[in-house]
């Protein structure tokens, strides 16, 4: 569905992406990972045809170029930000978001319905969505991007600021989508997200791929020490080691430690093992 | 074609269902045209006299007297005051100019024109020289017609003083005795042909061409009126534009099939779209309700189009530099306030210093102004509006140029 093919992108002097290359296969939900200034966004709008790679190139769909305008029919993007008009009702927001989108004017009818169904705002689709809670309002940004029923469908970030409720709602709506054949990219900074829901993910960090494999790969291969949950005063700390024996004895000796114990690893344990855990601005 | 027109659609409901945009675009400009032409005369009732403190400080039956002639005068209030409360009144803004009457200033008043001081003299608050250049010319006039309405008294005066100076000389002192004879033998005739008071009365009356008629108040103050509504109307479409590439929404159509030619073209008959709104607003305001007529309609239109079109192009200019929606705001509303202000849309062109009324030639403002009365009221041919109609052209077609270059070139970063 989906291959990157050596990108690179430069801006100035800075090198946003370096050599990128991966494949993502019709019908999964990959996780496009990576810390914050590590090169996704730059990554993902290459993807979606805002930007065009210094070097290299981007194909999906069988080999087409997404900077074609007739391509980016099969794409459906869910930007980071609230991209939808507060001062629009979600029907007049999806209304314009299909038209824009090609949708023919005898099938918008049907396709906005099954939108605000699925978004689960059809009950409040003539408000305007200045008025929406934050979970509606990400619901709605979704629910703009599937209209014309994309092939492929870009989804960054789409579960910042949301509460559960609505966040499981997302959650449901993608793995509806995956269920119909829909090859879908999701970018996260939560990593139980990208397990949860993601078969292959990309790690990437100044630019570059530190990891691409299947999520369990990354976690019972990449990961060979035995990561410790311990309890100090409020705080929950993960310790990794390669000594679990031994760790265990210097926290029973320890008598700050309120409890600890071995958990199973995470995909964050991974990523906070390669992408380490230095602040990132 | 159908995706210009759904990013244009989109971009009116979100101009009005912003109700400060709408308030820029057609409330203010209405509010402006009203006030302006209100001022100029457009309600009964006539102007507002203008107040003049006058200090009297002769207290001669001449002084009381020119004070009664100028009580006389419909454009001018008088009220008498000592100085120290007059100078107060002028000090604190209460009352723009006062007027003191010199000592002697009956005893003098028979020679008094051939002073360089006529015994009458102003003060004013700075903030009002206008008023007080408007008073000057007033009272000038006001003493002249005062003084002529002594004038056989005062050559008697006159005559007096002359014989007593030349008298020792007999040739001069008959030469002296004889004009002022004739000149008292005259002014019986001279009196009788002249209204007394009314002698430096200057006819005045407006220029029109033969097909046209005299303008009202109303007629000068919708077209700015019109200015002001195509003013707002580019600063909301600017704000908005900024909005989208801020929020996101302008990559999210950007990832639809859609080129950016079509985003700026849907853009721009959006904005193009709520100016010819506001001109058609505008002039139905004027016509129905301030009885304002156009004399060139089909002109009128076809300037209305390039109007719109011009300052879409400006808009799309100054949106493509903004970063922020306060920087596209501020951006428009000083760029265009300047421009505004340069153009005769807020100072009459007249009172400015004469470099400043050079730079005018060269305010689009000032340009639209002019085509915008051309066929409104003033009825000039296409010919004499052709270099303002030529440079706003010009001015919007770069505008798009440059504005769409560096959109463009900023979303490739």
């Amino acid at each position: 569905m989906l291959q990157l093919k050596n990108i690179t992108k430069v801006f100035s002097s800075f090198t946003a992406v370096n050599n990128i290359t991966l494949h993502v296969n019709t019908g999964e939900i990959f996780g496009f990972l990576g810390p914050n200034g590590a090169g996704k966004s730059t990554s993902i709008n290459m993807i979606c045809g805002l930007l065009k790679p210094t070097e290299g190139e981007i194909l999906i769909c069988g080999g087409k170029d997404p900077s074609n305008s007739e391509t980016r029919k099969a794409i459906g993007y869910v930007p980071q930000s609230l991209a939808i008009y507060n001062e629009l009702t979600a029907l007049e927001n999806l209304r314009f978001f299909g038209r824009i989108n090609g949708v023919p004017q005898k099938l918008l009818k049907s396709r906005i319905s099954k939108a605000l169904s699925m978004t689960g705002l059809e009950r409040k689709k003539n408000q305007p969505a200045g008025k929406f809670s934050g979970g509606m309002k990400r619901r709605l940004n979704i629910g703009c991007a599937l209209l014309h029923d994309p092939e492929l469908i870009i989804l960054d970030e789409p579960t910042v600021g949301v509460d559960p409720q609505s966040r499981n709602r997302i959650f449901e709506n993608i793995q509806e989508l995956n269920k119909e054949g829909k090859t879908i990219i999701y970018t996260t900074h939560y990593m139980e997200e990208a397990q949860k829901l993601c078969k292959n993910v990309v790690i990437i960090d100044a630019g570059e791929i530190i990891a691409l494999d299947s999520v369990s790969n990354l976690i019972h291969n990449r990961l060979d020490k035995t990561v410790i949950e311990a309890v100090i005063g409020n705080q929950t700390i993960s310790i990794k080691t390669d000594d679990p024996v031994k760790e265990l004895e210097k926290l029973q000796k320890n008598n700050k430690f309120k409890s600890f114990q071995i958990r199973e690893k995470t995909l964050e344990d991974v990523f906070l093992d390669l992408t380490g855990k230095k602040i990132r601005d | 074609m159908k995706i210009i027109f759904s990013i244009a659609v989109k971009d009116l409901k979100l101009i009005f269902r912003d109700k400060s945009g709408v308030f820029f675009i057609f409330l203010f400009p209405v509010i402006y045209a009203v006030l302006f032409g209100g001022f100029f005369g457009g309600f009964s009732g006539g102007a507002k006299k203008t107040v003049l403190v006058v200090v009297d400080n002769d207290k001669s039956d001449r002084s009381a007297e020119f004070i009664k002639n100028l009580r006389k005068n419909p454009s001018l209030e008088i009220l008498e005051k000592n100085l120290i409360t007059a100078r107060n009144n002028v000090g604190n803004g209460k009352i723009p100019v006062l007027l003191k009457i010199e000592k002697n200033f009956g005893a003098n008043l028979p020679e008094s024109i051939f002073k360089s001081r006529p015994g009458i003299s102003m003060e004013y608050d700075p903030s009002k020289i206008y008023v007080s250049q408007m008073l000057q010319g007033l009272l000038l006039k006001e003493f002249y017609n005062f003084w002529l309405l002594g004038l056989p008294e005062h050559i008697s005066v006159i005559r007096k003083r002359f014989t007593k100076t030349f008298g020792s000389t007999p040739l001069v002192s008959d030469t002296v005795n004889q004009w002022f004879d004739q000149t008292q033998q005259i002014l019986p005739l001279f009196r009788k042909h002249n209204s007394p008071g009314l002698m430096f009365s200057i006819p005045s009356s407006v220029i029109s061409k033969p097909d046209q008629s005299s303008p009202g108040p109303f007629d000068i103050s919708f077209p700015q009126g019109i200015i002001w509504g195509i003013i707002g109307a580019t600063a909301v479409f600017a704000v908005s534009f900024v909005n989208e590439k801020n929020n996101g929404t302008l990559a999210r159509i950007r990832a639809a099939p859609v080129s950016l030619w079509q985003i700026i073209s849907g853009k721009l008959l959006g904005s193009m779209i709520t100016i010819l709104m506001v001109i058609f607003v505008m002039t139905f305001i004027s016509t129905f309700i301030f009885s304002t007529v156009i004399t060139q309609v089909v002109w009128f239109a076809v300037y209305a189009i390039l109007m719109s079109f011009s300052f879409s192009g400006m808009m799309l200019f100054v949106s493509s530099f903004a970063k922020t929606e306060q920087s596209a705001s501020g951006l428009t509303w000083s760029v265009f306030m300047l421009l505004a202000m340069l153009g005769g849309g807020m100072i009459p062109v007249h009172f400015m210093p004469e470099w400043m009324s050079e730079v005018t030639l060269y305010s689009p403002v000032g340009w639209a102004i002019k085509i915008l009365e051309a066929s409104a009221w003033r009825n000039s041919t296409f010919t004499e509006v052709l270099p303002q109609t030529f440079f706003l052209l010009i001015t919007g077609i770069l505008c798009f140029i440059v504005g769409s270059a560096v959109l463009k070139k900023s979303l490739e970063k």
